[in-house]
């Protein structure tokens, strides 16, 4: 036959006696015996789980079911109490312990109500919210649309760029490795989100009354709390425009994550401020063992600097060879390539570890810089520059060995980092922990 | 034109009569079963037959060519879809690998009604489950949307995901007046190890999707899951449409689970199908349902329930 080529292969055995008389045969059946075939070796591999279904009593049930009218057929959590409690606990180093309940109820409403409290065992104080969310998909088009408001007391972190709350609660509780600042929250704040496909954008208004909290603890498992203070934030009620979004560069694995939120007193607002946030990153695939993920972010502040709307620089979300929030600016970029191994280092080294652990290693080169820092305290303070200095740059190499857990995502792992300093910077190699993605840079959401 | 040098009869050559009495001999001993020669051969005697060539000067269809039809087949077949009902078993079985006997942990079975925009009705036939819960939803509990677009089939070549996989051209078969193309997919990341890939069997007679088969290169939670041993979603031909008609995966967890055991297959089975049957919207009116997106959820949309 011309038409075959070295990439065709013959039809397999049970079509081919069928195909040999095709002339006298309907034309479908060799290739109704071919996926039958497929078929008859999927049932014959899945075994049990691929026997067709026992139809006896079907239709009566059916033939009952239909007699009711829609909606009557309740499942059985349906029949209960339609709203759902679970514990809400926490703990931070200025709340301390915190004790609570959430319940939420999305049963007979467009979307769902939900609500916690907590009574703070530092502090003595109880917090909480009240919030609605619901999403909708607009029809005929793959665009969904997210709404969410709330109301209520949060106790929140300084550095909004990169916090993630279990990984904090758990070096905190444990070690007391906990080196964020504190303030508290009064007020309500209300969102939208649209996306499509693997675009999105939201727009978020917050307009709440923020004030500074006391240190409160100093307990931890294993040691005591490595920070022992808490910083004081600037007293005040902010109402702040928050515009953020993402877009695929095309034809390309990367993404541009922007975020702008402005603050201004013509609104209403104590502070008057705008914070921009750019950050871009993906993969490049050298092969099928290797990836190369180079990633960035430029943040700048403009306006007034309070203690509480910052860059912060130091620690697992940038360079590695300063402390967790170590310094303040109001102008930061940072810049971080790896070099990834992507096989499971287990199965290429025929290592005796269990299958739970899949350990990668890559290899690292980062830098970055924080400008408008006063540098004595190394806590920020206006400026008119848009770029650091030359001096202001600290970079540094370093390898990295991943066990892939793969939550919260599949790409999360638990690194052990090693990292030598680059240039006369005085510093020294260190070794760090953390918990994160590859594109960690990429933290708008 | 048949070739002439095949109709002409060849004259008679005193060689020939020779060498064809000293093969006939020859066939004869090889036939004679000989015990201390070993086994006795048999001699393929299958007919054949020649047939003229003919030479085809049209194009190769190009990948590139194949995968916009079979996006363009999906988004037919979607579209000339108005309504549909079948009847959905959703399956969950424990020991099904290693040591033990497979053994059923939970069983719902539910006639599905859909129609186009966005109307569901789901009522539910049989429920069995092993360990049943006194509160919550049952292990086999089902959500449907009210889509029909089938999304576990086609998610490869949805238009947000196509750029993110690498196809290629596995096998072509012609089977009848059909000719399968086997695509490969595999994501184009390498950093995205533990995402699917796996290949798609093409009907290029509509450019739909008859069969699929998924793997993943590594667990995509490691800490929980082992691995996702084998994935297959079949579809089945109805009437003037291809749809869903199974899908089955079998999974090994990395430490056993109470009630689950180590290895357990999940399967769906959707029979019984009737399209375009012009269902009337009585039988949907809309009742207050609660967004359930813990479940299983098949295709994608709004949801009402029965």
């Amino acid at each position: 036959m011309p038409w075959r080529t070295a990439g065709d292969s013959a039809v397999t055995d049970s079509s081919r006696a069928t195909a040999r008389d095709s002339s006298r045969a309907p034309a479908d059946s060799s290739f109704d015996s071919y996926m039958h075939g497929l078929s008859d070796s999927t049932d014959t591999w899945f075994g049990a789980t691929a026997t067709p279904l026992d139809t006896t009593g079907l239709d009566s049930a059916l033939a009952a079911a239909l007699a009711l009218p829609p909606g009557k057929q309740l499942r059985r959590t349906d029949k209960g109490f339609p709203i759902e409690f679970t514990p809400a606990p926490g703990y931070n180093r200025a709340d301390g312990a915190q004790l609570g309940v959430g319940a939420s109820m999305s049963r007979g409403i467009p979307g769902r109500i939900s609500g916690r409290a907590q009574y703070t065992t530092g502090t003595k104080d109880v917090i909480g919210d009240a919030s609605w969310d619901g999403a909708f998909r607009l029809r005929k088009s793959r665009t969904r649309l997210a709404l969410r408001a709330a109301v209520g007391r949060w106790t929140e972190v300084a550095d909004r760029d990169s916090y993630d709350p279990v990984v904090t609660t758990m070096a905190s509780l444990v070690f007391g490795g906990d080196l964020h600042q504190y303030l508290r929250r009064d007020g309500w704040r209300a969102s939208a989100r649209w996306d499509r496909d693997r675009v999105w954008a939201a727009l978020a208004w917050r307009d709440q009354l923020e004030s500074s909290l006391p240190f409160t603890t100093d307990w931890a498992l294993f040691g005591s709390q490595e920070l022992d203070t808490n910083f004081t934030a600037a007293y005040g009620r902010v109402h702040e425009l928050g515009i953020t979004g993402e877009l695929p560069v095309p034809g390309t694995r990367f993404r541009v994550q922007a975020g702008h939120w402005t603050s201004a007193p013509k609104w209403g607002s104590a502070f008057d401020y705008n914070r921009t946030l750019v950050a871009a990153g993906g993969d490049l695939s050298l092969g099928k063992h290797f990836a190369f993920v180079p990633q960035a972010s430029y943040g700048r502040l403009h306006g007034e600097v309070l203690p509480q709307n910052p860059f912060f620089f130091g620690g697992a979300p940038n360079v590695r060879q300063l402390d967790r929030n170590e310094w303040s600016s109001a102008g930061r970029t940072f810049g971080r390539a790896d070099l990834m191994l992507v096989d499971d280092l287990h199965e290429l080294l025929h290592l005796p570890l269990p299958a739970w652990m899949p350990l990668h290693v890559s290899a690292f080169v980062a830098s970055g810089a924080a400008w408008g820092r006063d540098p004595v305290t190394n806590q920020a303070r206006p400026t008119k520059r848009d770029w650091p200095n030359s001096s202001e740059w600290l970079s540094e190499t370093g390898l990295t060995l991943a066990w892939r857990t793969g939550i919260p995502d599949p790409t999360s792992s638990l690194r052990f980092e090693y990292t030598e300093p680059l240039g006369a910077t005085g510093r020294t190699a260190r070794y760090t922990v953390v918990y994160q993605q590859p594109l960690h840079l990429l933290r708008m959401r | 034109m048949p070739p002439p040098a095949l109709s002409r009869p060849l004259p008679p050559h005193p060689l020939r009569a020779g060498t064809a009495l000293a093969g006939l001999t020859a066939c004869l001993f090889a036939a004679l079963p000989v015990r201390a020669q070993g086994p006795s051969l048999a001699v393929e005697d299958t007919m054949t037959t020649e047939v003229p060539e003919v030479l085809v000067r049209a194009p190769r269809v190009t990948l590139d060519e194949i995968l916009d039809r079979v996006a363009r087949g999906e988004a037919r077949r979607d579209s000339l879809l108005k309504d549909q009902s079948f009847t959905a078993t959703l399956r969950i079985m424990r020991n099904t690998a290693g040591k033990g006997t497979p053994e059923l942990l939970a069983e719902s079975v539910h006639k599905v009604y859909k129609k186009k925009p966005d109307l569901i009705r789901t009522v539910r036939l049989r429920v069995y489950e092993k360990y049943p819960e006194k509160d919550g939803d049952g292990m086999a509990e089902a959500d449907f949307s009210p889509g029909m677009g089938e999304r576990i089939v086609n998610f490869a070549l949805q238009p947000e995901n196509r750029r993110n996989y690498r196809f290629t051209i596995e096998d072509r078969k012609l089977l009848g007046d059909h000719l399968i193309y086997t695509l490969r997919f595999e994501p184009r990341s390498s950093l995205a190890v533990s995402e699917p890939s796996g290949r798609l069997w093409v009907d290029t007679r509509e450019f739909v999707i008859v069969r699929q088969e998924i793997e993943f290169r590594q667990s995509p939670v490691p800490l929980f899951l082992k691995s996702i041993k084998r994935m297959v979603v079949e579809r089945t031909r109805t009437g003037d449409f291809w749809v869903l008609s199974r899908a089955l995966v079998r999974m090994e967890l990395t430490i056993p689970m109470p009630r689950i055991g180590k290895t357990f297959d999940f399967g769906m089975s959707f029979t019984d199908y009737t399209i375009n049957t012009s269902l009337p919207d009585s039988l949907f009116e809309s009742t207050d349902r609660p967004d359930r997106a813990n479940r299983v959820r098949v295709g994608s949309g709004k949801r009402s329930g029965s």
